[in-house]
């Protein structure tokens, strides 16, 4: 049945990239005809999974590419799916029809819940797991349910390297006898970070329940954290980042990368991509940095990053993710951080919350930090899409002025709004889900002119 | 002259532990709706190894939480129960929403198996399982007089053997069935979670109502009128047309 299911999975690979689709169906197929196929893969290189909440299809990327580079042939499913599905649809449509795979690397990129399923009978040489936040709660209930599923899909023989730190995600390495782990050393960072948070999740410890201190913060829950109750806290990382400065990081000391974007998340990302270069792929280290300092990320915050012109004002549309705070939060940051004495003006847009699924809790809009939006340099402020009330109720309760915000849940119109009234620069954030329907708004508005 | 306000002390519990699904946003909107009434709210905070005598607060909240939080929240509740007790029996008012209810009943099941005795202020108990379910609901509230709207996310079973506090008319995806919470004296437990005051405007003036005693601002603040859009909103999405809820 094994070479029946590849044999599936290659035709409709084949017939689907015809039709222009990327799709886990294949990999759905094949499954249903040889249940244990992924565990019947004769795979004689080391098998990388990255998950976790945040970051991690550009983690994937970073470890591809430097695998690439470093003159390994890879296995990536960069395309499809995180899935079991799109797991399967990746490795059967890769392999020959004995089930062999031909390469010096193979990179998967995995939905956290989905980790037990997908590595069950495919034990990874090693499991990356990045950060785990506050994340489409709809659907995973919350962090400590996530990281409880995602300890099922870390099973005996995977080696662990975790986000020192993160205390979840540290607390995942319990009961292995060795775990490598990355991070971002207190002493690189330059002025401890802006604290004021719509919440925090690290006050508790993940062991013992204890309350925990932190020496320093880097983002969220992030950062040197130790538990006086029992005595947890931030492992002495096997890789970390000791240095930001200049436009790049150094690692443990000696190994200089060149940044091509400046958020912490994506320091956190290359320690990660160093870590599994050096300690699972056998890549030296003066080597991945030279490397990683060269790869621009197709998957990264500056991708995400786009720019649009109408009505003679220049919009930048930076992508966020509905019902993760973090990806709001961080995108705020980041403009107020870049934000020039003339100031900014933001158009929120939160219409459908998902493309999988339908849902109207809101309960996320009170883990955004919303309250920033209330800083001098910020000058108008829209709120767009079905969810344009509740927005604005909770950014002033948050303490936004009133006379900064604007409410129009026509995202065209809001759209227009912002292009008329925003003082600054002009940023749009939104979902994948809302995207094209801002895209559509400009090119409207572009093509229309003044509403 | 000194003038005469009327003062609401409310005591938010666990409010760093029991922190998941904006359940932060019943306080804020609370508070600030009663200072619009024209009252001087008292807020305390407790938490874990905090103590204060909070037996003559108006109010107590106690929002949502993960499983495991639940119960480290049980096991420090435990030495406030004469407290909550005298604040019950004066007239005092406590709200627990999602998880934060089931430490009132009269035992949790954790998902270690182990039975954990609760505080039994109302007849029913809690069992915690693997399995989510999340569900959207309008229930009936005859409090606030008109429909609630909100969300049930949880990995728990409850029954109560109360009074409910409401009643459900519709619901969506696969969270639990039937009548909703308990409500016995000043005791208000409820499954749904989140901002469940924020986003139902009726309930949270309602409470302002019966914790202050004074009537509402004439005209409501911006934040209250917004909050009430997204209300009206909601409940004509989670409310199935006629023909439709007929046939169900």
């Amino acid at each position: 049945m094994m070479k029946i299911a590849i044999a599936a999975c290659k035709l409709l690979r084949a017939a689907l990239k015809k039709l222009g689709r990327g799709s886990s169906l294949p990999g759905a197929v094949a499954l249903k005809i040889c249940p244990g196929a992924l565990g019947r893969l004769r795979i004689d290189c080391p098998v990388v999974a990255v998950t976790g909440s945040n970051g991690k299809t550009g983690t994937t990327e970073l470890i591809n590419r430097l695998a690439l580079e470093a003159g390994l042939k890879t296995v990536c499913n960069s395309e499809g799916s995180n899935q079991i599905e799109g797991v399967a649809a990746c490795l059967l449509g890769a392999c020959d029809l004995s089930g062999r795979i031909d390469a010096g690397a193979v990179i998967l990129e995995s939905d956290e819940r989905f980790c037990q399923y997908t590595f069950k009978e495919l034990i990874p040489t090693a499991t990356v797991v990045g950060n785990l936040f506050r994340d489409q709660l709809t659907r995973n209930g919350h962090s400590e349910f996530v990281a409880k599923e995602l300890k099922k899909g870390l099973r005996p023989g995977t080696l662990p390297v975790l986000n020192a730190d993160d205390p979840l995600v540290t607390s995942l390495g319990e009961g292995f006898q060795r775990v490598l782990s990355f991070g971002v050393s207190p002493a690189a960072l330059s002025e401890p970070e802006d604290a004021s948070h719509a919440y925090f999740d690290g006050a508790f410890c993940p062991r013992c329940g204890g309350r925990m201190s932190y020496r320093s913060h880097l983002f969220a829950h992030l950062g040197d954290y130790s538990c006086a109750s029992c005595g947890f806290c931030r492992p002495a990382p096997t890789h970390e980042v000791t240095a930001i400065e200049d436009g790049a990081i150094t690692v443990d000391g000696r190994y200089t990368i060149a940044l091509s974007q400046r958020d912490m998340m994506h320091a956190q990302n290359l320690a990660a991509a160093f870590t599994v270069a050096v300690e699972v792929l056998g890549i030296e280290p003066e080597r991945a940095a030279a490397i990683l300092g060269g790869i621009e990320l197709k998957n990264s915050m500056v991708a995400r990053v786009s720019s649009y012109s109408a009505l003679g004002r220049e919009l930048t549309f930076m992508l966020c993710k509905h019902e993760n705070s973090m990806a709001y939060n961080e995108t705020i940051a980041s403009i107020l951080r870049g934000a020039t004495p003339d100031g900014v003006s933001l158009l929120i847009i939160v219409d459908k919350l998902s493309r999988k699924y339908s849902a109207s809790d809101m309960s996320w809009l009170w883990d955004l930090d919303l309250h920033r939006l209330g800083e001098p340099l910020v000058g108008r402020v829209v709120f767009s899409g079905g969810f344009a009330h509740d927005l604005c109720s909770r950014a002033l309760l948050a303490g936004v002025p009133a006379d900064r915000i604007l409410v129009q849940p026509d995202i065209e119109k809001a759209t227009s709004l912002i292009l008329e009234h925003g003082r600054g620069d002009l940023f749009a954030l939104t979902c994948f889900t809302d995207a094209p329907k801002l895209r559509e708004s400009i090119r409207r508005l572009s093509k229309n002119g003044r509403k | 002259m000194a003038e005469n306000k009327t003062t609401v002390r409310i005591t938010w519990l666990y409010g760093d532990l029991m922190n998941l699904y904006g359940s932060a946003g019943n306080m804020s909107s609370l508070m600030r709706l009663l200072e619009a009434m024209g009252a001087v709210v008292e807020l305390q905070e407790l938490s874990v190894g905090g103590y204060s005598d909070f037996s003559g607060s108006d109010f107590i909240f106690l929002g949502s939480g993960t499983e495991r939080r639940a119960l480290m929240a049980l096991e420090d509740i435990r030495r406030f129960k004469d407290q909550i007790a005298r604040c019950l029996e004066a007239g005092g008012t406590l709200l627990a929403t999602g998880t934060g209810s089931a430490l009132f009943g009269r035992s949790i099941k954790g998902l270690d198996g182990g039975l954990r005795e609760g505080l039994g202020f109302a007849a029913g108990s809690t069992e915690f399982y693997e399995k989510r379910r999340y569900g959207e609901y309008v229930m009936s509230c005859p409090l606030a007089g008109e429909p609630v709207v909100g969300c049930i996310n949880t990995s728990s079973s409850v029954r109560w053997e109360e009074q409910p506090l409401f009643e459900v008319l519709h619901r969506t995806g696969d969270g639990p069935e039937g009548p909703e919470g308990a409500l016995k004296g000043g005791l208000m437990l409820t499954q749904l979670q989140g901002p469940l005051l924020w986003r139902n405007p009726p309930l949270l003036e309602a409470l302002a109502r019966k914790l202050s005693g004074l009537p509402l601002p004439e005209c409501r603040p911006l934040w209250l009128k917004e909050a009430c859009s997204g209300y009206q909103r909601l409940l004509r999405q989670l409310t199935p047309p006629p023909e439709k809820a007929k046939n169900a």
